[in-house]
Formats: structure tokens, C-alpha cells, sequence
């Protein structure tokens, strides 16, 4: 548990309760006051309270600690019933005209409520009063029902209602789909200068227009403008809450407005005026552009109330010295001093710099801007408003009798589950089934014309014997897209994970962040999965061993999608050992069983991902490890998949990004580097190469492969005595093809071919399945003049490296395989036309270079070899120095020539 | 609720005796204090809705009778096994009902919030119950009083006889303990 371990080992001391009242009283109390103070003086605050009691203190912090740890941990009971004080509820109809959809929003006073106007036949908002603030009519709101702006909330009507808690005043007005400015500050949205000056624009010519009516706000702040989008789709700034200020008072004298906006003269208890209106304009603005307060946030007037705050364009560099033009004589505080009208303060923003220029092209320049700057400005301000935009309707379906009791049940699960999202970017307004019922909405086109639902969730339920069949369908209303479809069947001891598949579902659909339900295991199933997980991952060998694993893990938590998704991946390496087609259906079949529990889970896409790849569709395969980011940062699996996909698309530089993300999210794992090693390596820098497996080695001693590929690298750098102890370490840890082949690699270069032979043709007995081993033999007993033997060798070859390419034609260096293949089975014309095709889909692939050189020096046409080379790098060409067969290239004069200037190069 | 702890102790006591007129009186006695819990729960909820509160009250009696071979020792014992048998009924209600309103909890550290909704907290909490009692019988009844039945600090210390802060460092402390254990299994 982190920082708190310490802690925990006190508590059975503890026990023993020693009853002191008096104590209790004085600890109690001392803890809820610190409580209260900001966090980095509560320590302090306990210190002085406590000076005289050192025991009392060391309680009273570790009571504080605790308290500060559990945050509101069962605070609230079990059931809460959140309308208490509420006038009316969802699905209610009023005045037998307003149907309440949700509600939307809680002030001080009132309740906001979306409801549907069933005369005007349009979406309105209703604002009604709390109990304690019934009285909501006062003659500047008569006067403010007047006002038509853009940039002021429209209101309609004020209507009064029986309710059971007695007649209950409530205003209806336009719906704004947006949010508030506080609130897009506050979630740390920063606008930039152009856009701050559009959002500036709008609001000053709102306040402007209701000061000409001579109504005054009283309590403007930034909570009160609403950032919106107007039926055309443009962007729009409301201020809302014109003249219910005055509602607010309590009779008791009471201040009225926030004390941040509040105007000096305010504090002395003088009438709000137009002037005090342009001072909280002013507040907003600085809050706008900066992002900070102009003053400390006060509570009451402070001895500084009069002072000035600090300029703008000292806060934001390189900020227009007019943000200080516009908004510091606002903050003055004498009221005499403010712009009379926010029209000025308007002109103070929009003022041009002086500039010399003539004047054509200065109109010009004016013209440009304007044609450039709007589209482009208000464009990203409606990305501000994106987390309105997600409506998602939950309609429930036409089922037949015996499942719509349980659908019913099912989809309200969902809703609740997806309100529990905390979904970051998105937010999404969530009509549930019931609250679609009671406003008497039943299909796609009333959930959107009424509710300007933006995505639909469409579920059928279906029982098939005892087993509930769910189909269902996450769907764009704009576009009547299927952004993504489900399917999954469900027996009788897993259908509550029903709920928890569809919120899944949506989640993954939307990208709503905020884990849903992350990948949970129960603790018994949960050794089994870690186990068979870690076999699964170490190498590729160990899949015969994960299996019987994770199958126990998915016999013991049946509810949990990582054990399938484990399984899927294992069948997936399954397939890659023995290259049978079955595996990878069994492993589709897996994985469908594991998205039923729960489509969006880290395991379910990490599985969905590899199976993508396997079969060479890496565009969906790179978008279920992007979800895997947003769902699990810095998550090493993904980082590495993702790399592996970039290298296969030529991207090497953002492959090695990716394997450095991750070496930095878990410095001590050996995955990364050992990944990264195998980047350098295919591209020929074995030096990199060696360097990184030796790191993954350092980090898991027992990673067979990180010493069988440092054997390798070593190789390459013609470090063979080094090589040999590293691919004799790693067969003390496995026997694997893979050293066992570079071990024969080392001997065929010290021209021991016999020996190397034997080397290759146990590689071929360990894994029969791997054309690399199969290519080695073949060449040793080509040497040896074994041709029968050398021709089956590579048609093997050939059959493995197609099967491959089969499955994943963006394999470009599987195509210089099957080339080399035809090379050696003496159809050169199809090697030929085999290698060009490599060449042209690979670039930089250090064993495509040297296939291709090979083949066309074999072939008799040395021009071309030389051709190939030109491209190659000082490493690339290690291969083609030890190659006994390349001798007569070697003594090519251009040859001589590409080494020594490639040497050249790799020295700058 | 201070009004008359003696009488139901006295109650409790003839009824343990045997008592059959000492039942009924006692079910009068119980009856405004379990209302009043059950009110809490159910004053606002809709018309339509299943559960009637004078029925949660008949129900909790019917079973403090049957288990009437408990010991009652006074009534803050009775207290903390009349709130066992709601937190289950609770419990049973909530789980039955998947469509009850359930706030979304807020303010709880995300290591908790991750794992849990507050249904499966409380259950998570219910099924640790027994262990806190090993502990401190008196804390699993504070959890029981303030976290499944909602009381506040000053009814649950008066019913359970401790000073306010004295009943406020207890709760912190079964709090704590809960904590630890609910973070542990996360």
C-alpha cells in the first residue's frame, strides 16, 4: 500500500482501548480542526496545539495521516438518497407540459433540470428554486425575460408548480449544451490569446446589451458564463443568471454575490451597479487570459481590496499589452474610474498596433487575417466543448417476455456503471433505459431529436437453452455508423458479467478513459494466471507450459477476461512454433470468450492486438495498444507491440521511441532491451545490438534469448570467442534453436562445415518450424556437397517462409527468404523477381541487403550486388566480409571502394 | 431515542425471561426507533417502489424474535444486533435492486474506487464484519450504525453509550482498520 506500509504494522498495539473522554475530546477535536486548514499547515497547526503533550501529538498526526489517506472512505452510508431537497425528479411531467429529463446541474439556491417543452416542442432547461429559496421573482427578472443576445441565456417564461413540498416557483429557459467557464478553467483548460479574445468579444457584447436595457447582473462570474455551440454549430459564450442574484439574498443581510468578483464598493455594503458588473467582467477576464486570480482568493474585504493586481502581460509571456488595456482599469477601485460600458472595454481589447505600412497593404494584411484567423479560431474553441457532445441513449430493447425483466435490469447496471466513469476528455450524459421510458422515448430518431442523443447503445438479448445470447452495437446517430459491434454468449454462471461487458463495450467505443472495470482476478485464480502469464512472456518457448496455467485460472475466476485473453496469446504462439493454421482459430475462439467478459480490458486488447499483428493487420492492431495507453500509461506490452509494428512498417525511429518509453516506464525489466537490441540488430548496428542485450541479461539472468542474441551480435562483430560463452550460457539455461543455430553459425565460419551441420540439423529437430534454421542447414549441406539433403532443406524453407507471408504479407524480408530459397533450388528467375520485390518493400534491412547481394552475385550480375550495396551501412557489410562464398565480390575494386568509403561515413 | 433505554433494557430482559406480554411491548418500544432508521432510508423513495418501510420494520422484529436466545445485555446491544439485521436486509436490498440509487463515491482514494462501487464495497466491508468483531465488537456495531445505516455521530454515540469524541475516535480507528483490509485484497 505504498507510503503507508509503515503505519500499518501499529495498529494491533492499539487495540487496547484506554477510554479517556477528555482525551478523545481534545484529539478529536484537534484533528477535524486541522483538518480544515490547507494540508501544509496542518502539520504545523498539530505542533502548537500539542506542544505540551508529545504522545498527544504523535496520535493526533497519525490520526490526521490516516484521515488525510481515507479521504471520504464510508463516509457516506450505503444508501443516499440524493433528493432530499429536490423539487422535481426525472421522468416527472409539470404543469402537464415540461417533461424533466435529467438534472444538470445544483447551485446555491436552485436546481437545473434538462426538460423537454412538450407545447414548443423543443428542449429547454428548467431552473428551479430549493427549499429555503422559494421566492425567485423580482422586478429586474421580469425585465430580464425581455432582453434577446446571443450572448445572454434566453429566458422564456416563470412558471409555478404544486409539488409536495408546496408551490414552487421555476424559470424555463434555452438548454445550453456546454459548460461553464469555471468549469473549463478549472479542469485546466488554457485558451489561447485569440480564442480568449473571441470568448471576451461575445461576453462584453452580452453585458453591454443588458446594461443598455439597464438591468444589472449582480453576480457575474465565470461559473455564470456557459461556453456553448448556437444552432448554425458555431461557437458561443452565454452569461446566464441575469437578475437572480437578488433572488439569493436571505433576508438576513447577507452578502450576495462571490467574494472574488465583488467589487470593492460592494464590500462596504454599496448597491451593485453597472460599474460592479464591468469589475467581476474584469475578474473574468484576468481569469481568462491567465488562467489565475487578479487578487488572493478572498472571503472578505482584506486591507488590500483597493490595491492593484498584477498585469496580465506579466503573467502570460508575450502576452498584447491591450489584455492590460482592457482589463486593469476595470479592476480600479473606484467605480468612477471603470470603462462606463463594457463596449469599451470591448474597444480597449480589439485596439490595432500602430503600424506604418500603405495602405493596400495594409488591407491587405487585414483581409488575410480575418479569412485566416475565424475559421481556425473557433474551430478549436468547439473542441473545448467536446465533453458535451457525447449523449449516450441506452434504449431498452423489444424483447421477447421472458428476457425484458432482465435486459431492464441489465442496461440500468450499465448506465449506473458508466456515470461511474471518470472519462477524462469525454464526458458523456448517460440516459438510462428508465429515465428513456418515462419520457416516452423508444427509438433512435425520438432519443436524438429529443435529447440530442449523439451515440445510441442498441442491445438484444436472445436465450438459447440456458445460455443468454447479447448482440449489441455502439452507434454514431450523426453518421449511423457502427463504431464498434458485440457479440458474446453467456451461461447461467456468468451472465452477471453482462453489465460489466456492455459498459466495456462502450467505454472502448467512446475511448472513455477512467478505468471501467480494471482486469480483476480473484486471488485463487490469480498465482495461476501470474504463472502462466510469466511463462508466456519470459520468451516464446513456454507456451506448452502457460496453457494448462491459465486454463485453471479461467476455471477459477470464470468472470475474469485475462486468463482467456493469456490463453489466446499462448495459442497465438502456438502457431508462430508449429505454424498450424488451428491455433490460430482456437485462439480467436479465446479471445471472443474473454471480450465477452469484458471488451475493454488491458488483456482482452493486448491478446486482440497480437492476433492483428500475427495476421499483418497492423492498423487495428496498433489502435487496441493505443487503448491499452489510454486505459494503462506507460504500459511495457503495448509500448513493445507497438514498436514491433512500427519496425514492420519501416518506422525504426519511432520503434526505438518505443522501446525507450518503455525501458523508462520499468527500468528494470529486460523486455525493452532486449527488444531494442533486436531493432539494432536487424538494422546492422550489432555493436547497439550487443550493448542492449547485455542490459537484458544484467536485469533477468535467466532471459535465454537475451545471451542467445547477444551470441548472435557478437557474431556479427566477429567476436566469436565471446559469443560462443554467450550462447553456451544460454544453453545452460534451455537447450533452444536459436543459440544452438548461432553456435553452427560460428563454426561455419571458421569453415568447419560438418560441425556446423550437426549444429543446424539439431536447431531443425528443436524447432522444425523456424525457416531460419532450416536455411543454415541447407546452405552447410550445399557446402558439403549434400545437394539431396541441401534442396529439401530449403524447399522447408520456402513452404515456412510462405506460410509467414500467407498470414502477413508486409513481411518484405520474408520475401529475400523464399527468394534465396529459389536461388538455392536453382530457379533464378523467381529469386529474381522475388528479391526486387524485398528490395522494394524494405529499406535498411541489413538481411535483405545481403540476400540480395548474394543472390545477384550468384546470378552473375555483380553490377546489381554492387547497386544493393550502395544503400548499405558500415555494419551491413560485416555480413558480406565473412562470407567465404563473397570472396570474388570482395575483390571488386568498387567494392573495395563502397568499404572504404562507408568507413569513412561511419567514422563521422 | 434517549427516552426510554430503561424499558426496552427491562423488556429485553423479561421477554429473555420469556415473557410474552414483554414482546409486544417491546416491538411498540422498538418500533419508532426502527421506523425512524427505516424512514431515513425510504422517505424519499418513489411511490411505486416494492418495499414498504413498516414492512423492513416487521421483518427486522420477526427476526430479533426468532433469534430471542440471545443474551441481551443492555440496550446498546440491542442496538448493534438491530443494525446487524438491517445492514443484512440492506444488503439483500441493495443487491436485489440493481436500479437503487447509489451515489457515485466520491472523495475515496482511487487504489478503493478502482475496485469498488459502493455496493461491492459494502459488501467487501460486510463480509470483514466478523473479523473487526474479534477486534472490537463495539467497532463493527459503529461501522454498522454510521456506514449501513446512516446514523449520525451524535445518534450512534448516545445509542451506543460513548462520549461524542470517544465514539468519533472509534469510527476513525474501524475505519482505518477496514481500510487497511479492503487494501490489501485491492
Amino acid at each position: 500500500m505504498g507510503a503507508g506500509a509503515p503505519l500499518a504494522v501499529r495498529t494491533a498495539q492499539q487495540e487496547i482501548m484506554k477510554i479517556d473522554p477528555e482525551r478523545d475530546h481534545r484529539l478529536m477535536t484537534m484533528v477535524a480542526t486541522a483538518l480544515q486548514q490547507p494540508a501544509e499547515l496542518r502539520r504545523s497547526f498539530l505542533q502548537d496545539a500539542c506542544h505540551d503533550d508529545i504522545q498527544l501529538y504523535l496520535e493526533a498526526s497519525e490520526t490526521l495521516e490516516w484521515e488525510e489517506r481515507m479521504g471520504n472512505f464510508l463516509l457516506e452510508p450505503l444508501l443516499v438518497f440524493k433528493d432530499l431537497e429536490r423539487p422535481f425528479r426525472p421522468g416527472e411531467v409539470i404543469c402537464e407540459r415540461f417533461e424533466i429529463v435529467r438534472e444538470v446541474g445544483e447551485g446555491g439556491m436552485g436546481v437545473v433540470y434538462e426538460a423537454y417543452d412538450r407545447k414548443r416542442k423543443q428542449r429547454i432547461a428548467i431552473k428551479s428554486a430549493k427549499a429555503g429559496f422559494r421566492r425567485l421573482l423580482t422586478p429586474e427578472l421580469e425585465s430580464a425575460l425581455q432582453v434577446r443576445h446571443a450572448n445572454i441565456c434566453l429566458v422564456n417564461e416563470i412558471h409555478s408548480a404544486d409539488t409536495s413540498q408546496g408551490e414552487i416557483d421555476f424559470l424555463t429557459m434555452e438548454f445550453l449544451d456546454g459548460q461553464s467557464l469555471a468549469a473549463a478553467l478549472s479542469s485546466g483548460i488554457r485558451f489561447s490569446p485569440a480564442e480568449a479574445l473571441e470568448i471576451a468579444r461575445q461576453l462584453c457584447s452580452g453585458l453591454a446589451e443588458a446594461h443598455r436595457s439597464a438591468i444589472i447582473h449582480r453576480d457575474l462570474k465565470s461559473a455564470n458564463v456557459i461556453l456553448s455551440r448556437s444552432a448554425e454549430g458555431t461557437f458561443r459564450a452565454v452569461i446566464t443568471d441575469f437578475g437572480l442574484a437578488n433572488a439569493a439574498l436571505t433576508g438576513s443581510g447577507e452578502l450576495a454575490g462571490t467574494p472574488r468578483y465583488m467589487a470593492p464598493e460592494l464590500w462596504r455594503g454599496e448597491p451593485a451597479s453597472k460599474a460592479s458588473d464591468i469589475y467581476a467582467l474584469g475578474v473574468i477576464l484576468y481569469e481568462l487570459i491567465t488562467g489565475c486570480q487578479p487578487f488572493a482568493d478572498r472571503q472578505e474585504p482584506a486591507s488590500d481590496v483597493s490595491g492593484h493586481p498584477v498585469a496580465p502581460s506579466a503573467c502570460v509571456k508575450g502576452l498584447s499589452r491591450r489584455w492590460d488595456a482592457a482589463i486593469l482599469p476595470c479592476l480600479d477601485p473606484s467605480p468612477a474610474a471603470r470603462p462606463q460600458n463594457a463596449t469599451e472595454v470591448l474597444a480597449r481589447l480589439d485596439q490595432k498596433p500602430l503600424r506604418k505600412t500603405p495602405l493596400v497593404a495594409f488591407a491587405l494584411l487585414v483581409f488575410l487575417v480575418i479569412a485566416g484567423l475565424v475559421p481556425a479560431l473557433r474551430e478549436p474553441l468547439l473542441d473545448h466543448l467536446r465533453p458535451a457532445q457525447v449523449r449516450l441513449a441506452i434504449i431498452a430493447p423489444t424483447a421477447s417476455e421472458d428476457t425484458t425483466a432482465q435486459s431492464g435490469k441489465i442496461l440500468q447496471n450499465v448506465s449506473e456503471r458508466l456515470r461511474r466513469l471518470r472519462s477524462g476528455g469525454a464526458l458523456v450524459a448517460v440516459s438510462s433505459p428508465s429515465e428513456m421510458l418515462r419520457s416516452h422515448i423508444h427509438t433512435a430518431e425520438q432519443a436524438k431529436a429529443l435529447l440530442r442523443a449523439t451515440h445510441l447503445l442498441q442491445v438484444t438479448l436472445h436465450h438459447d437453452g440456458n445460455d443468454l445470447e447479447v448482440k449489441a452495437a455502439v452507434i454514431d446517430l450523426g453518421t449511423q455508423a457502427h463504431l464498434r459491434d458485440f457479440s458474446g454468449r453467456y451461461a447461467p454462471e456468468i451472465v452477471e458479467d453482462v453489465p460489466i461487458a456492455l459498459t466495456g463495450l462502450v467505454s472502448s467505443a467512446l475511448r472513455l478513459r477512467g478505468a471501467t472495470a480494471s482486469d480483476t482476478i480473484s486471488a485463487a485464480a490469480k498465482t495461476f494466471y501470474e504463472q502462466g502469464l510469466g511463462s508466456l512472456r519470459k520468451d516464446s518457448y513456454h507456451y506448452d507450459q502457460a496453457l494448462p496455467l491459465l486454463a485453471e485460472a479461467a476455471r477459477l475466476d470464470p468472470h475474469s477476461p485475462s486468463p482467456l485473453a493469456g490463453i489466446a496469446e499462448a495459442e497465438i504462439q502456438e502457431f508462430l512454433g508449429t505454424k498450424q493454421q488451428r491455433y490460430l482459430e482456437e485462439s480467436q475462439q479465446s479471445l471472443s470468450r474473454a471480450e465477452a467478459l469484458n471488451p475493454d480490458s488491458v488483456a482482452v486488447h493486448l491478446a486482440t492486438g497480437l492476433l492483428y499483428y500475427t495476421r499483418g493487420q497492423y492498423g487495428r492492431a496498433l489502435e487496441d495498444y493505443q487503448r491499452v495507453q489510454e486505459i494503462d500509461p506507460g504500459n511495457v506490452s503495448a509500448l513493445l507491440r507497438s514498436a514491433l509494428i512500427y519496425e514492420a512498417q519501416n518506422m525504426v525511429d519511432k520503434a526505438i521511441e518505443n522501446c525507450r518509453k518503455a525501458i523508462q516506464s520499468d527500468p528494470g525489466a529486460a523486455m525493452p532491451y532486449q527488444q531494442l537490441g533486436s531493432f539494432y540488430y536487424y538494422y546492422g548496428k550489432y555493436q547497439l545490438a550487443a550493448e542492449q542485450f547485455q542490459k537484458a541479461a544484467a536485469r533477468n539472468n535467466t532471459l535465454v534469448d537475451a545471451h542467445a542474441n547477444l551470441g548472435a551480435a557478437l557474431i556479427a562483430l566477429g567476436r566469436e570467442d565471446e559469443a560462443e560463452q554467450a550462447l553456451l550460457k544460454s544453453l545452460t539455461l534451455r537447450e533452444t534453436a536459436r543459440a544452438v543455430s548461432n553456435l553452427g553459425v560460428i563454426r561455419d565460419q571458421q569453415g568447419r562445415d560438418a560441425e556446423a551441420a550437426g549444429y543446424y540439423q539439431r536447431a531443425v529437430a528443436l524447432e522444425p518450424g523456424n525457416y531460419i534454421n532450416w536455411l543454415n542447414l541447407g546452405d552447410a549441406e550445399r557446402r558439403l556437397r549434400h545437394l539431396p539433403e541441401s534442396r529439401e532443406a530449403f524447399r522447408k524453407v520456402r513452404e515456412l517462409a510462405l506460410v509467414l507471408l500467407h498470414e502477413n504479407p508486409h513481411l518484405g524480408q520474408l520475401r529475400a527468404v523464399v527468394a534465396y530459397a529459389e536461388l538455392r533450388l536453382g530457379h533464378g528467375a523467381a529469386a529474381e523477381e522475388e528479391i526486387n520485390e524485398a528490395l522494394h518493400s524494405v529499406t535498411g534491412n541489413s538481411q535483405v541487403i545481403y540476400l540480395a547481394t548474394v543472390i545477384y552475385e550468384t546470378l552473375g550480375q555483380r553490377n546489381r550486388a554492387i547497386e544493393v550495396l550502395r544503400g548499405s551501412t558500415l555494419e551491413a557489410m560485416q555480413d558480406i566480409n565473412h562470407d567465404r562464398e563473397l570472396a570474388a565480390l570482395r575483390q571488386d575494386p568498387r567494392f573495395l571502394q563502397l568499404i572504404a568509403k562507408t568507413q569513412e561515413s561511419g567514422r563521422n | 431515542m434517549a427516552s426510554k433505554p430503561a424499558d426496552i433494557t427491562r423488556l429485553l430482559q423479561q421477554w429473555r425471561e420469556g415473557d410474552r406480554e414483554a414482546e409486544s411491548h417491546l416491538f411498540e418500544l422498538l418500533m419508532p426507533e426502527l421506523r425512524k432508521i427505516a424512514d431515513r432510508y425510504f422517505r424519499n423513495e418513489r411511490r411505486d417502489h416494492t418495499l414498504q418501510p413498516t414492512a423492513l420494520i416487521n421483518e427486522a422484529f420477526l427476526r430479533l424474535v426468532r433469534a430471542k436466545n440471545i443474551e441481551w445485555n443492555d440496550r446498546g446491544h440491542f442496538f448493534a444486533i438491530a443494525a446487524t439485521i438491517m445492514r443484512r436486509y440492506l444488503i439483500d436490498y441493495a443487491r436485489a435492486r440493481p436500479g437503487v440509487e447509489m451515489l457515485p463515491m466520491e472523495g475515496v482514494p482511487d487504489r478503493i474506487l478502482g475496485t469498488y462501487n459502493r455496493l461491492e464495497m459494502a459488501v467487501a466491508v460486510d463480509t470483514l464484519l466478523d473479523e473487526l468483531e474479534q477486534e472490537s465488537p463495539q467497532r463493527r456495531s459503529i461501522v454498522e450504525l454510521k456506514f449501513f445505516l446512516g446514523l449520525t455521530d451524535e445518534e450512534a454515540s448516545q445509542a451506543l453509550n460513548l462520549t461524542l469524541h470517544t465514539f468519533q475516535r472509534e469510527w476513525a480507528r474501524a475505519r482505518r482498520w477496514l481500510f487497511e483490509r479492503l487494501n490489501r485484497k485491492s
